[in-house]
């Protein structure tokens, strides 16, 4: 018997790695293991976090209501790296969800791995089927470039990038410079920002709040000390902005929340072209490292130089610079649209200001580029027919049913004509911002800001969106990281735009064209 | 040596009484020939001088490293300490200091489950800290529950199966044992990263299910429970108990697992000891596989509608250092102490059994 | 008693000797050799039963999670062009099998259960070694293998010397001996992300930190030494000054664990050899580098191999000084200071071929050292 025991080993390893081959062949039973019918589950995973979620949770409650033989579980895999990996690394066991969220790069592996269903085919029927028209074209064409002639997703959470502004110091910039004003184009930021720094000088405002004076005009003083609730109630009417944390070697006026949209960004408006996609979706090249891109990175890293432009990092943060902002270390942010709420002053100090909301700043009239984000719903291959279908159901549900709401409570654009259009939409839209929150009239504001001027014909703003394939994410964080070596220096050492693009390029080698 | 000899003898003959005396003590006194070896009291004084300057830099030199060792201790006991005002006051003022004037527990009762609105302390948190406090919930507690349970499981999976398998090793004999003892050492050597990320397939997948057994507590228990090192280890161990124990044992009737569990166990108890101990503290310490495996909330118990972070430690750790809590100094360093203070609190009770387990499984042969 | 179980029935006949008298019978030697002892003889399983039996738990998990993940890792990182198929299980070998079945077929003529789904055929797997050359001409995996090669040549001399020295000290004392021995044993019983959190606050870019306080002291100006941004008046950070508190937190912690292993060995050294050496009047350097060194080299060798070994496989202690989660090492882009087996998680889910061939990568490089300083010991070590 002993003999046996080499040869019992192998065979054991050997069946091992069978079975761990074999995927599963079996559904799961019901979830509370009851018999209740023939109820189909389907499994929803999202990158969501808690604000969404919010939003997202009771429509899908409502959607079990209305189709009682449905039985979703919603799972938010917190950041959409995380969905992602945890979709790549299931495609072998088939224990991936049945619907999911993701950008079009998640979309180009998905399709790699082959676990994607065509949404044509549903879309065109009778009586679950949708007007594909009433979409926006914009948001549809990186469902359709992916593959030829099919859908595959449809559009959920669209959202751009705008320009936030304290809104109370510029009102005082103003006062005492006609000419400043929220600046347009990066020439008036240049401009402009030079000059609000000079005045903050002038007046004496740094380290002080500025208040607004009895007769008019405006005076800076120091914080309370110690107040009552009611001095500081008193004291937060009058104030019109609070730069005590402020000081004049920190200052950094404009920041830009995302390095990746910068720079992608830039490369647009500077008359350059970022990536291509290639025959299929597994090929994409570099196309970027052109002269306009130089000298785009050149002008910018000279208004960084001059301390007018900054990213996070410069103030101390990782991702966005919507703290500093709130302390009145930056005046003039750049956040993703659907971002606007958390850069409203609100409960993180005493004495806030207003914010209003603009484009973002542009170079020349006929390049206004700025970028369209959000992910789209998909469907993806597992289960039976039923569990399929029962998926679509849910996708149509949260792209056409319910899209008004879901744009009005979380600040995410409609993706339809018709939901743009609809009563609850437009009364939101054109609703007495006097009885809104302050969050609410964020929203509102931003979304009549893409209504005027991104959605605008006259306006002329072209919201775009860079080719999907697989690995594009991964050149998306490394030109991120370009607009910060340009600005602050690689380890220590300055580096020359072109040096910088010479050095994505080189640690990008893959997708470079042969 | 013989030319002295010789030279002596010359002298002596021209040496009185006396001088003979004083020359045969000195000559008894010391091994012959070799002047060097003859200590005078100069040569006496200063070898004793110069051991208590070397005394004195010996102990300058330890009391210097050893606080070098505590001073991150201090510190970290002083800033979970500071309420996290008046610690921003004394970063704004310039300095931070070892030790604080008026320690608070505030950082320490947020970490386990928060603190509202009028309970002490409460006055002492700043507006940014209260906000991020709404936005984001911090509770250490279910993390503490979670490695508690995973060490004692696991320490105990881990300790069945290197018993029995150490017992096969050190006293049956079969064919091929060499060969696949030798395969066990192989694998010693293979750095972990080889194996993690199939390892996470493998519970994905497993038994069918969509998610497989991620966020329970099988990955944590199981997946590394066996561990070569200790194998080794106790087989070392068992090896040296002599045979002639095993024959008399024979002779009383004992078959193998008897006599693994009457003789071979206690016998082999201290390296068992120090198995429990290492592995106890592996478990506590683990960060890599929690944070792919253990992440979110617990898999079977959503189905009940409860939710039960599956974090342990390490990662819950890490996550407190990666959100909005990121810039408060004060919480972080809580968090960290109260994740150390349980190991240390163990090792002031057992720093005798510690200390010799570890040298022992360190040394070699 | 049941008399069965301990005594055959033929017990109290003698044994017959010519014939070696039957296994319950010892063979005593001398005098005593004519005289067969009863045994009691207990029902045993065979011996194959009894080794399943013990060693059968262990086999299994570690063919699952051993032996098997060592093979999957090993193929994939052999496989040019490999992509995870739909239904082909989390086994690299079957999913190669299936992909290259289902390269054959086209988007027009998709494959049998592909109808109305979208099929794209994967490429064509081949069996190369192109990954690895992917690995290597990387710039971030050879600035992970400099990285790590830095930290590890750096640190890990630096902690033995201390270490030595220490124990060698404290080998000498009498008083307090039990407290130092204490003292620098706990950083070993600590957190590693506990220890890279204190030191990230400890070092921190606020002038008021502990470590800025030290340096103005000194008269220098204050660092930023792990975080990006630098408030005013701070210098900014640069790889030197993380690479700085890399290696103090690094020989902070590794110090306990050596300190224990040169103490016990320093135990086993014969008090003869000092005495001898103190009657002869050696200077007491003499004796550590004659005596004390190379009687402790076996544990100094163990030490070395060890710690050469972990200081490459550094990853925990860097990602918890930066705290930005698991694959951020520091700096604009998050590779500052990426070592091997950050670079290997990095990629485990995007590019999985390439942190397959990484990890071999990490292997052979484990595999070199220690065999090179398996080499080097045999001239120096004595036992």
């Amino acid at each position: 018997m002993q003999n046996k025991k080499p040869i019992l080993f192998m065979a054991t390893a050997l069946l091992v790695g069978v079975l761990a081959g074999c995927g599963p062949t079996t559904e799961t039973s019901n979830s509370d293991g009851s018999n209740t019918g023939p109820k189909t589950r389907i499994d929803f995973w999202t990158g969501f976090g808690g604000a969404v979620n919010t939003v997202l949770e009771p429509m899908i409650a409502d959607f079990e209501v209305a189709n009682p033989n449905i039985d979703v579980v919603y799972e938010t895999k917190g950041g959409y790296p995380n969905l992602k990996q945890a979709i790549d690394l299931s495609v072998g066991n088939t224990a991936y969800p049945h619907i999911a969220n993701g950008y079009p790069d998640h979309f180009a592996s998905y399709l790699n791995s082959n676990i994607m269903l065509p949404l044509d085919a549903y879309m065109a029927r009778e009586d679950v089927g949708i007007d594909v028209d009433d979409f926006y074209a914009d948001y549809m064409t990186e469902n359709q470039e992916l593959v030829d002639g099919v859908t595959v997703g449809l559009p959920f959470n669209k959202s751009t990038e705008i320009m936030v502004a304290n809104k109370g110091f510029f009102e005082v910039m103003a006062s005492h410079d006609p000419s400043v004003k929220v600046p347009e184009t990066w020439a008036e930021l240049a401009t402009i920002g030079l000059r609000i720094k000079q005045i903050t000088e002038e007046q004496g405002y740094f380290g002080k709040v500025v208040v607004r004076k009895d007769g008019g005009g405006y005076e800076a003083v120091a914080r309370p000390v110690e107040p009552t609730p009611a001095v500081k109630a008193a004291f937060a009417a009058k104030t019109v902005f609070d730069f005590t944390e402020v000081e004049k070697s920190t200052f950094v006026p404009f920041n830009w929340d995302s390095t990746s949209n910068f720079f992608i960004t830039m490369v647009r408006q500077w008359g350059g072209v970022y990536t291509e996609k290639g025959g299929n979706i597994r090929q994409g090249y570099l196309r970027f490292n052109t002269a306009q891109v130089v000298q785009g990175l050149t002008f910018l890293k000279g208004l960084s130089d001059q301390r007018i432009v900054g990213i996070p990092q410069v103030y101390g943060q990782t991702q966005f610079g919507s703290n500093p902002f709130k302390l009145g270390k930056i005046v003039l942010t750049i956040s993703s649209s659907a971002g606007v709420k958390e850069n409203l002053p609100n409960n993180s100090t005493d004495y806030p200001f207003e914010v209003s909301v603009h484009p973002i700043p542009f170079k020349e009239a006929d390049k206004k580029f700025v970028i369209s984000q959000g992910t789209n719903l998909a469907l993806l291959k597992r289960g039976k027919a039923a569990e399929q279908e029962a998926a679509w159901l849910l996708l149509k549900y949260l792209t056409v049913d319910r899209n008004a709401e879901f744009s009005r409570d979380t600040g995410y654009f409609p993706v339809s004509v018709s939901t743009q259009s609809s009563e609850l939409y437009t009364t939101f839209l054109n609703g007495d911002s006097s009885n809104y929150s302050a969050g609410d009239r964020a929203v509102q504001d931003t979304a009549k800001l893409n209504n005027d001027f991104y959605l605008d014909d006259g306006e002329s703003w072209i919201k775009f969106v860079d080719p999907g394939f697989v690995g594009s994410s991964q050149i998306r964080d490394e030109v991120g990281f370009i607009i910060g070596k340009v600005f602050y220096g690689d380890e220590g050492k300055p580096i020359t735009p072109q040096q910088a693009i010479d050095q994505a390029y080189a640690r990008l080698s893959k997708f470079v064209q042969k | 040596m013989k030319n002295n000899e010789s030279k002596n003898l010359k002298v002596e003959e021209n040496l009185t009484a006396e001088e003979k005396e004083v020359l045969a003590k000195i000559e008894n006194a010391a091994p012959h020939g070799d002047d060097r070896f003859i200590p005078t009291y100069e040569k006496l004084k200063q070898y004793k001088t110069m051991g208590i300057i070397v005394k004195i830099i010996t102990y300058a030199f330890l009391a210097f490293f050893a606080f070098i060792i505590l001073a991150p201790f201090f510190f970290m006991i002083s800033t979970s300490l500071t309420d996290p005002i008046s610690y921003n006051r004394s970063v704004t003022a310039g300095s931070v200091s070892l030790i604080t004037t008026n320690p608070s527990l505030v950082n320490f009762r947020l970490i386990l489950g928060g603190i509202n609105p009028g309970e002490p302390g409460y006055s002492t948190l700043p507006v940014d800290l209260i906000n991020t406090m709404a936005s984001s919930t911090v509770n250490f507690m279910p993390y503490f529950v979670n490695t508690f349970i995973v060490a004692v499981v696991a320490t105990v999976f881990t300790v069945i199966t290197t018993i029995f398998t150490s017992f096969a090793f050190a006293r049956l004999d079969f064919k091929g044992k060499n060969a696949l003892f030798a395969l066990l050492l192989a694998t010693m050597m293979v750095p972990g990263e080889m194996m993690i990320i199939t390892n996470y397939q493998t519970v994905n997948g497993m038994f069918g299910l969509t998610g497989g057994m991620l966020n329970t507590f099988f990955p944590l228990i199981f997946v590394h429970g066996i561990s070569v090192f200790y194998i080794f280890q106790l087989r070392q161990t068992f090896q040296q108990i002599p045979n002639e124990l095993f024959l008399a044992a024979k002779v009383d009737g004992y078959g193998e697992f008897r006599y693994l569990w009457r003789v071979m166990i206690p016998l082999g108890m201290p390296t068992i000891v120090t198995i429990i101990i290492l592995n106890v503290m592996g478990s506590w310490n683990a960060y890599v596989w929690p944070t792919l495996v253990a992440n979110g909330n617990h898999k079977f118990l959503m189905d009940y509608g409860i939710e039960w972070t599956m974090r342990l430690v390490s990662n819950g750790l890490m996550s407190l250092f990666q959100s909005d809590y990121r810039s408060f100094d004060t919480v972080k360093i809580a968090g960290s102490m109260v994740i150390s203070a349980p190991l240390l609190v163990i090792f002031v009770f057992f720093r005798k059994y510690i200390m010799r387990g570890v040298s022992r499984s360190g040394i070699k042969g | 008693m049941n008399k069965n179980k301990y005594f055959r029935e033929d017990a109290d006949k003698p044994a017959d000797l010519k014939s070696g008298g039957g296994d319950n019978v010892v063979q005593l030697s001398g005098e005593n050799a004519v005289r067969p002892m009863k045994i009691k003889q207990g029902r045993t399983l065979p011996l194959w039963a009894k080794v399943v039996i013990s060693l059968l738990p262990a086999m299994i998990f570690l063919t699952f999670f051993t032996f098997y993940p060592m093979i999957n890792t090993t193929i994939i990182a052999f496989i040019e062009d490999f992509s995870w198929q739909q239904g082909a299980g989390s086994f690299s070998f079957s999913n190669f099998f299936r992909q290259m079945y289902l390269s054959g077929f086209t988007s027009a003529t998709p494959p049998p259960g592909f109808d109305g789904g979208i099929f794209i055929a994967p490429e064509i797997p081949r069996f190369s070694f192109q990954n690895f050359g992917l690995v290597l001409n990387d710039l971030v995996f050879r600035r992970a293998l400099m990285n790590t090669a830095i930290l590890t040549v750096i640190s890990v001399p630096l902690t033995i010397i201390i270490s030595l020295l220490l124990s060698v000290a404290i080998n000498s004392i009498k008083a307090f001996k039990g407290f130092f021995q204490t003292v620098f044993f706990l950083p070993y019983v600590t957190n590693a992300i506990a220890v890279g959190m204190v030191f990230n606050v400890l070092f921190s870019p606020e002038p008021s930190g502990i470590m800025n306080q030290i340096i103005q002291v000194f008269g220098g100006t204050p660092t930023a030494w792990v975080e990006l941004g630098a408030p005013q008046g701070v210098e900014p950070m640069t790889k030197f000054s993380m690479g700085v508190v890399l290696i103090a937190q690094s020989v902070w912690s590794g110090m306990a664990f050596k300190i224990l292993v040169f103490m016990s060995g320093l135990a086993t050294i014969d008090k003869q050899y000092y005495d001898a050496a103190k009657i002869d009047g050696t200077r007491r350097i003499r004796i550590f580098s004659k005596i004390t060194v190379p009687l402790l080299s076996p544990q100094i060798f163990y030490i070395t191999i060890t710690s050469f070994i972990g200081a490459f496989k550094m990853y925990s202690s860097i990602i918890s000084v930066v705290g930005k989660g698991p694959t951020d090492f520091g700096g604009v882009d998050g590779t500052l200071w990426i070592t091997v087996v950050g670079y290997i998680y990095r990629f485990r889910s995007d590019d999985l071929p390439r942190a397959a061939a990484g990890a071999l990568v990490l292997l052979v490089l484990v595999l070199l050292i220690t065999m090179v300083q398996t080499q080097i010991s045999k001239k120096r070590v004595h036992y």
